[in-house]
């Protein structure tokens, strides 16, 4: 059996299908540089391939390719695609065989606007929550680095087994409502240990390890992050 | 299928940082479309844990070191800790070393217990062949006075192709094995130094006994002399009933008796250089040659001069035989590493030598020569046929004829050694004549080169001085 697509992946194509146009437009966008390379390979070398009709035909191939896979067919979507794209150009390059003076449609238009800018433009999408989330991200991202820590260092550091991770939470959660507490917190820029000692019965030791993470989890809850806290509350609540 | 959701904290890379709903913090490869702040669920198996990533490269690294180290190993253990070859000392015990390119000794193996407690207390590993044969040789020969020493090379299949070069090595180390021997100051010990094919030494080894013996033996059965006697006899007992002459290349090494050591070659032409090679670098032995060589040094400059005298106006043809001579009185006495390197130029000269003979036969035709004279040409033609024929560089063969009478009655003389090896001094007078009358014809035709035929030879001997003056830097 073939390797499948990763579960990540097709929950992207499938918000795709869903008309999530943004990140339509984000995933062609990354996947410029693979259909350029179908286009070279069918067409050989041209002037100006990117301003080419066969590009265009092949963002147009692409987008078609990303509404009619389907991942039961047990079929990569990158042969897939480039299995679509390749008939198209096919076509295409038939069909102007009869007629060779063929006028680039990039001819006609003045701006120099992209393709898909111009044509595969969606009004129905709300930015507006995207580059919030995007932008809060950035920010908490910033904080982080005042307390002299980094997203990545997460990955190893945040604690792995559920118990230790509520207990975390819920020592975040402390921090982040007790006005106090938090004002310490943001002064010393460490987790304020003496006076945590009195909310909660932990060693010293517990919070030096999981430090970075608590750090993290009381930033989280101090920001605009809803989805975010949605989860941590999700977490202790269960 | 445990499918996660979470939000996409950072990217770097071809990595995803998220948070997922149960507050990890995980990371996935990133998939094109993936944003900062995404919604995105996954699969369990897609987090890439930060170790993997730092394991992954590891295990290639290592592999990668693990294969040059393979290769590595492949490609210098044959050259540098390989056995190259065996030899081993039969006196009343058995020693055998296992010697390397260098002739250095790699394991020494004994053959009972009486020797394993000789060996005790000496330390032979990693000490040259000459070193350790004379500290056995000091610890063992009070007893004995004949010490057989077998060498021989070990076969390797990988490299069969330079086979000059292995013999060439191989023949220096049987000239260690030889100069230990005569150098040695311990009375009067008689010693053979044989070389023998590899055969011998499987033989050896599936009997588990030396090289030496299992020639002795081998021999015993041929002749058809009882072994289980020979057994326990001491090796020098046990020589001097069975002849192990005819075995391979012996070398007899007697000090106090001068009786030369005419080595019997192999019917392989390149083993015949290598013991005239041999022969050189002991004059002392051979006083007889010595003489010879001195006849031959005689006559040849003899007739160099007349031409320098009798014929001023062709300075090319002067030029010739006086080279001639020089580069044979050289080949006799200069050490024996000279010779290996000679053989690439006697090869260019080729042209050449085919040439002279030529020239020297129509002279001959010509002035008719004295009867005495007649073998010699046709010795001549014979060697020429036979070069022709072969195409191998014979070492002394082409370029100076002169030489030749050098390894030619050899094989007369082994002949006679391979059915009695007795009469070894009578053989020698018998080489005598043979020489003598070559030097008397060349010097003819020499000077009639000069005296008569002017017009002839001056398209020939262009040639040749164009082409000698090239091999002789080289020399």
């Amino acid at each position: 059996m073939r390797k499948q697509e990763t579960d990540s992946f097709l929950d992207i194509i499938q918000r795709i299908k869903d008309g999530d146009v943004l990140l339509r437009n984000k995933f062609i966008d990354d996947y410029k540089p693979f259909i350029l390379k179908c286009v070279y390979k069918l067409v050989g070398n041209k002037d100006n391939l990117t301003q080419s009709d066969e590009y265009s035909i092949a963002l147009m191939a692409f987008n078609e390719a990303l509404d009619a896979y389907d991942s039961d067919k047990n079929i990569k979507f990158i042969s897939f695609s480039k299995e679509i794209i390749r008939r198209r150009i096919i076509d295409y390059i038939r069909s102007t065989k009869k007629n060779n003076i063929t006028i680039p449609f990039s001819y006609f238009s003045e701006n120099d606007n992209n393709f898909e800018e111009e044509y595969l433009y969606d009004v129905s999408s709300d930015y507006c929550s995207y580059y919030d989330t995007k932008e809060e991200i950035k920010n908490l991202e910033h904080e982080m680095n005042k307390y002299k820590m980094t997203i990545e260092e997460l990955i190893n550091s945040s604690p792995k087994h559920r118990d230790t991770r509520v207990l975390c939470l819920n020592i975040a959660k402390i921090i982040a409502e007790d006005e106090a507490l938090f004002r310490k917190f943001e002064e010393k820029k460490t987790l304020p240990y003496n006076e945590l000692q009195k909310h909660v019965n932990l060693c010293r030791r517990t919070l030096e390890k999981n430090r970075k993470f608590i750090i993290a989890m009381v930033l989280v809850l101090k920001s605009d992050l809803d989805v975010l806290k949605k989860y941590i509350f999700d977490t202790i609540g269960r | 299928m445990m499918k996660q959701k979470g939000i996409i904290l950072k990217i770097k890379k071809d990595l995803a940082v998220i948070m997922t709903s149960d507050c990890r913090i995980i990371s996935i490869r990133v998939q094109p479309g993936m944003d900062v702040g995404m919604e995105i669920s996954f699969n369990k198996n897609e987090i890439v844990h930060k170790k993997n990533k730092l394991v992954l490269p590891l295990r290639i690294t290592a592999g990668v070191a693990a294969v040059f180290v393979i290769i590595f190993m492949i490609f210098n253990s044959p050259f540098r800790n390989g056995v190259y070859a065996y030899v081993t000392i039969d006196a009343d015990a058995s020693i055998e070393f296992e010697v390397d390119k260098d002739n250095k000794i790699i394991k020494v193996n004994t053959f009972d217990a009486d020797t394993n407690e000789l060996l005790k207390d000496m330390d032979l590993r990693h000490q040259p062949i000459d070193v350790a044969i004379k500290e056995v040789i000091e610890k063992t020969s009070t007893k004995d006075s004949t010490i057989l020493i077998s060498a021989c090379l070990k076969e390797n299949k990988k490299i069969k192709s330079n086979d000059t070069v292995q013999n060439k090595e191989f023949s220096q180390l049987i000239d260690v094995c030889k100069s230990v021997v005569e150098d040695d100051v311990y009375g009067d010990i008689q010693s053979k130094v044989v070389e023998v094919p590899y055969t011998y030494k499987k033989l050896a080894d599936s009997n588990k006994i030396s090289i030496g013996r299992s020639i002795v033996y081998e021999k015993a059965k041929e002749q058809g002399i009882d072994i289980e006697e020979i057994k326990k006899e001491s090796i020098g007992e046990a020589l001097k009933k069975v002849s192990i002459d005819d075995v391979a290349i012996v070398h007899d090494v007697k000090k106090p008796k001068k009786i030369a050591d005419e080595p019997i070659p192999k019917v392989e032409p390149i083993d015949k250089t290598a013991q005239t090679e041999k022969k050189d670098p002991k004059p002392i032995e051979e006083p007889k040659d010595k003489v010879k060589e001195a006849v031959e040094a005689k006559e040849k400059q003899e007739p160099e001069i007349k031409p320098d005298t009798a014929a001023k106006t062709k300075p090319e043809i002067k030029i010739d035989p006086e080279k001639k001579t020089d580069t044979a009185v050289k080949k006799v006495t200069e050490p024996k590493p000279e010779t290996g390197t000679k053989l690439e130029p006697e090869s260019k000269t080729e042209p050449k030598a085919e040439i002279k003979p030529e020239i020297e036969q129509k002279n001959q035709v010509d002035t008719k020569p004295v009867p005495k004279s007649e073998p010699a040409p046709k010795a001549e033609d014979e060697q020429k046929s036979e070069s022709e024929a072969k195409n191998v560089p014979k070492a002394e063969a082409k370029p100076d004829p002169e030489i030749k009478p050098g390894p030619e009655p050899k094989f007369e003389a082994d002949k006679k050694l391979e059915s009695d090896i007795k009469p070894e001094p009578k053989s020698e007078p018998e080489i005598k004549p043979e020489p003598e009358p070559k030097p008397e014809t060349d010097p003819k035709p020499d000077a009639k080169l000069e005296s008569k035929p002017e017009p002839k030879p001056e398209p020939d001997p262009k040639p040749e001085s164009d082409i000698k003056p090239d091999p002789k830097p080289e020399l």
